[in-house]
């Protein structure tokens, strides 16, 4: 038994070792690329970069928790982000954010809707809406860009910083901090890890099961919607393509962090780790001089590895 | 004379320097039926993997039929095939295909299955098995598929077969024809290992009896050498004693029921059903397998909600159409599989055990999580759980154990009644009398329970009134104030 609790240790340290050893190899093979991969612009670049992932990757944590799985956040993003540069425009900040907000939690609640509900499978549900949104976010606009004039809404959203300290990332520490919380104070924590463990005894114990995963399919709406927002401020504006490619990297960050593909084992601040180190792997194959195309490759990799190691954790009954 | 089919002597097992086994000398003749008992965790699956090969043994040598097996434990899997509690079996595959997965017998190549239904139709007949063989294995009941199991392996040459509890699924009538096919291995040569908690089972069926005690060899007879008590004591040790407590009588106060069913019926109860218990009550609910039972609690606990008809708590009338609404009304239910629908195995036993009640266990918003901890340490204590701690996995838990948690995770709801659906399922008979006597002690503190079990003297010796289920019908109630007004005879009389 004792055997056992290292090993335990060990499996939810190895995020974090692994973290280590990147860092420590991109700090030193890189070192003569440009200003070199451990200078602190190019560290603030990643975490600027890896903010909005972590955000989402916080909420695919709920979801994964809950074995669950949602395809259809990139697509999400990239349609709050025009939702919110349209809204911001025309009716300013508060309604901008609120509005897209609003938008998130119905794409969520419709995702929610097919699993819960229909009992559709979250595989198939997600990759049919993440069809339907990429669809949404080319129809809106006609493939146009939507700039945002609105100087307050970028500083505040994304572009802008409190002192050296970039204002995504405090919203990246305000959505962990209500994730940690979320996870491990209150009761929704456990039930997420209850229904994702074993549903049947989640059930038999009161639990609403239906309600649990409507629940975090709206959070994972409502998140991806704010990353949408986000994305529209640190670029000046909404455009199809933002983000629409993120939720592969979503899902890594959160099963890189420890939190298990088939419910029941979810980590907040594993998310996050996560998060930051498919960053760091992005921002190192460029200064290697890999192009977009080779990232792509590499980048799948890395995700097939971590689901491998995921999967590797759990026992074949 | 031929050489034991299986002789063990002096088997040693430690795992991580704790020991598992010691010194266990264990045997078996060709064509020997011999029951392996003990309580949960006293080794007998450790046992049982020496003997498959796939554990090796610290200590101690293995012979199978004459052979030495060190060095070579896995050529032990050549001879010995084991039934497992949960069947092996694809449900989508005919009998057929199950019988020679993996194992097809191939004519040029392609799979024959002329030559494998010749050969299992022969088979059949010789042990008087009447199957159809191209029958979906979904489609047959448990009996059978347990028969398919054992064919499988015998088909495969195994000489000796182990057996884990292959009756705890099946009613009287299919454990007679499992056990007329086990004296049929018997004749022609198959040793058999039966592993069941069913003491009258080994009284009846083996030859012979080897009891493990933490590891330790505490008997090892012929059956016509010893007593059902002999094995109770060598089994329990100096625990024996504690099993003879009698039932405590509660006076039931007979004025509003604590739970009263009206004329409930739902999609599997198509026939009104009404009753009451009392509060201090521990009602049977008694019947045959299919009679309904589970089917009673689906309906009270809101996993099949009711169609017609009411449920009244204390009088009042109460809608449960959940199970989340049937914990709120003070219902409780230990369902019938603590593995499906009772625990989340992965998870820790103070996870299992806060779950039904995390919305009382808060300070404010968040969860307080000293006094959580506080009320799980107390049910550890108090249930005598045995564990390593309150973050054990419940999968490192023994099955009595688990039970033990699922009766504790009812309790720590403050329930006013607790339906329990055969909560000894599965559990060993030391733990057995554990979990009664929790039961009892409800009972003394104005608490009401409805039970059901596959085993009959245990209705009969806990329940003050037992109401007689036929046909997802209530037939009868018998009272059984003193505990012994109802005979265990009388009681599989009515029943039938």
């Amino acid at each position: 038994m004792k055997k056992e609790k290292k090993k335990l240790k060990l499996n939810e340290m190895i995020v974090f070792i692994a973290f280590a050893v990147l860092f420590l190899v991109f700090s030193i093979t890189l070192r003569n690329v440009g200003l070199g991969f451990a200078n602190i612009d190019n560290l603030m670049n990643i975490l600027r970069q890896t903010c909005l992932i972590a955000i989402m990757a916080v909420g695919m944590t709920f979801v994964l928790g809950t074995a669950l799985i949602d395809l259809s956040t990139g697509p999400i993003v990239a349609c709050s982000s025009l939702i919110c540069a349209l809204l911001v425009q025309s009716f300013g900040i508060l309604p901008g954010v609120l509005g897209t907000l609003l938008f998130g939690a119905a794409a969520g609640a419709l995702n929610g809707f097919l699993v819960a509900w229909l009992k559709m499978p979250p595989f198939i549900a997600t990759l049919g809406t993440q069809t339907v949104f990429m669809g949404v976010a080319r129809t809106m606009t006609n493939l146009k860009a939507v700039p945002i004039t609105n100087k307050t809404f970028t500083a505040i959203f994304g572009g802008g910083s409190v002192g050296p300290v970039p204002s995504v990332f405090l919203w990246m520490v305000v959505i962990f901090v209500l994730g940690l919380v979320l996870m491990r104070k209150m009761p929704f924590g456990r039930k997420v890890l209850a229904v994702g463990g074993n549903a049947r005894a989640a059930f038999y114990s009161g639990i609403k099961i239906e309600r649990i995963q409507m629940q975090v399919m709206v959070i994972m709406g409502v998140l991806a919607a704010l990353a949408g927002v986000l994305w529209s401020g640190r670029f000046g504006g909404g455009r199809y393509t933002l983000g629409e490619d993120s939720g592969t990297s979503v899902i890594a960050a959160s099963v890189l962090g420890g939190t298990s593909m088939f419910g029941g084992v979810a980590s907040v601040s594993g998310a996050i780790v996560g998060a930051v180190m498919i960053g760091m792997i992005d921002n190192a194959l460029v200064m290697y001089g890999l192009n977009v195309h080779q990232q792509m490759i590499v980048r799948g990799l890395v995700i097939i590895v971590a689901v491998a190691i995921s999967t590797s954790r759990e026992k074949v009954r | 004379m031929d050489a034991k089919a299986l002789e063990m002597q002096k088997i040693c097992m430690s795992f991580n320097g704790v020991s598992v086994l010691k010194d266990v000398d264990f045997s078996l003749g060709q064509g020997e039926i011999r029951g392996l008992i003990g309580k949960n965790g006293a080794g007998k699956s450790t046992l049982l993997k020496i003997v498959q090969g796939i554990y090796t043994p610290t200590g101690g040598t293995v012979r199978i039929f004459g052979e030495e097996m060190k060095g070579k434990y896995e050529k032990a899997s050549q001879y010995v095939g084991m039934i497992f509690q949960e069947f092996s079996l694809v449900s989508d595959l005919t009998v057929l295909e199950n019988i020679y997965l993996n194992s097809e017998i191939l004519k040029k190549g392609f799979i024959d299955d002329k030559e494998a239904e010749r050969r299992v139709t022969e088979y059949f007949a010789q042990y008087d098995i009447h199957i159809d063989v191209h029958k979906k294995v979904r489609e047959l009941n448990s009996s059978d598929m347990q028969m398919i199991e054992i064919c499988k392996a015998v088909l495969k040459n195994k000489k000796i077969i182990l057996m884990d509890e292959p009756t705890a699924a099946l009613d009287e009538k299919q454990c007679e024809k499992l056990f007329a096919m086990v004296r049929q291995l018997k004749k022609n040569k198959i040793s058999v290992v039966l592993i069941t908690h069913h003491l009258k089972e080994i009284m009846q069926n083996c030859d012979s009896v080897t009891v493990i005690r933490d590891g330790i060899l505490a008997l090892n007879s012929d059956i016509c050498h010893t007593t059902l008590e002999e094995i109770i004591s060598a089994m329990l040790g100096e625990e024996s004693a504690a099993l003879k407590k009698k039932r405590s009588i509660v006076e039931v106060n007979k004025g509003t029921p604590v739970l009263e069913a009206k004329e409930i019926t739902s999609r599997q109860i198509k026939e009104p059903l009404s009753f009451k218990i009392y509060p201090g009550e521990v009602v049977g609910l008694a019947g045959l397998k299919g009679c309904g039972r589970t089917e009673v609690f689906r309906a009270l606990y809101g996993v099949e909600p009711i169609t017609s008809g009411a449920i009244y708590i204390n009088g009042k009338e109460v809608r449960i159409r959940h199970p989340k609404d049937a914990v709120g009304a003070g219902i409780f239910l230990v369902p019938e599989s603590r593995q499906i629908q009772g625990l989340s195995i992965e998870h820790s036993l103070r996870f299992n055990l806060q779950l039904p009640w995390l919305e009382k266990m808060k300070k404010g918003i968040f969860l307080d999580e000293r006094r959580g901890s506080e009320v799980v340490e107390d049910y550890i204590r108090r249930m005598q759980i045995k564990t390593s701690g309150k973050d054990a996995a419940i999968k490192n838990l023994s099955g009595g154990n688990q039970q033990k948690v699922v009766i504790a995770k009812a309790m720590a709801t403050k329930p006013k009644i607790i339906l329990m659906d055969d909560p000894t399922f599965g559990v060993d008979v030391h733990a057995k009398t554990e979990i009664m006597e929790i039961v009892d002690d409800f009972k003394k503190t104005g608490g009401a329970v409805l039970l059901a079990s596959s085993e009959i003297e245990e209705v009969n010796q806990n329940c003050s009134r037992i109401l007689i289920l036929k046909n997802r019908r209530l037939v009868k109630e018998l009272l059984n104030q003193d505990y012994e007004t109802v005979t265990q005879d009388m009681l599989a009389a009515e029943i039938q």
